[in-house]
């Protein structure tokens, strides 16, 4: 079992700081750290027309969110071979450009870490306990999982 | 009788997360109820049936202690129940 770590968390966080903070503690059979930096991305509103994202809200339940990651975690971990793993997720306000999410995966060998880097993304897209309401200044909605999203759990089943 | 089974009920804390907390209109109530049955039906009589058609979707999921339930289940007292919609992942 890999050593796992799961945050979630209103402020930001620093991609410098965490992979340090990985690879001090991983030891020196590590060969590679894959990270991922999600964004919040600009992009039409969902419901169509022609306004841009311009915040986006995520809620989450303490306590379930995190265990649904780690459940991600676990999963990652039977696959692949996994020295590390760190996901940091942050909730509340946000808006376009603002970093999100990070993922760090440590392993011997890069293959297992960048297919497990991918692996938890994907699956954090479509079953941690979030849920995200984006919207303009003045008016929102509650966002639904996309087909993309699912299509792409298809490959790893 | 009707009074026995009333001092036995579990007080239980419900919460809704995010498109339920607006339908419904608050965030987390507490009530008394014995099963998860028994708390649609109080919800219902107690929000009408409008605010909690959304409670019923076939994709709203219930957990009790932050775990996801299938079926009824009994409550013992001091639970967590919450209505989750689906969700939209990180």
């Amino acid at each position: 079992m890999s050593a796992q770590q799961v945050s979630i968390q209103k402020a930001d966080f620093n991609l410098s700081l965490e992979y340090e903070k990985l690879r001090v503690e991983i030891g020196s059979s590590v060969g590679a750290i894959v990270s991922f930096t999600g964004l919040v991305r600009e992009q039409p509103l969902a419901k169509g027309g022609d306004e841009l994202t311009q915040r986006l809200r995520l809620e989450y339940y303490p306590g379930m969110t995190e265990a649904s990651i780690e459940k991600i975690l676990v999963e990652s971990d039977l696959r692949w071979d996994l020295l590390g793993q760190r996901v940091v997720h942050r909730v509340g306000d946000l808006e376009p450009s603002d970093q999100i999410v990070l993922v760090l995966v440590a392993s011997r060998h890069r293959a297992d870490a960048f297919a497990a880097c991918e692996f938890i993304m994907d699956y954090l897209k479509t079953r941690a306990v979030f849920w995200k309401f984006e919207g303009t200044h003045d008016k929102g909605e509650w966002v639904r999982s996309t087909n993309e999203d699912y299509d792409r759990l298809a490959k790893w089943s | 009788m009707d009074t026995t089974r009333e001092s036995m009920m579990a007080k239980i804390t419900v919460i809704f997360f995010a498109s339920l907390k607006e339908e419904i209109g608050v965030d987390e109530i507490q009530m008394d109820a014995n099963n998860v049955g028994d708390l649609m039906n109080q919800l219902t009589s107690r929000f009408g049936k409008d605010k909690t058609s959304a409670l019923f979707a076939e994709n709203v999921r219930i957990a009790v202690n932050k775990e996801l339930i299938e079926g009824d289940v009994e409550f013992s007292g001091h639970e967590e129940v919450a209505f989750l919609p689906p969700v939209t992942g990180g």
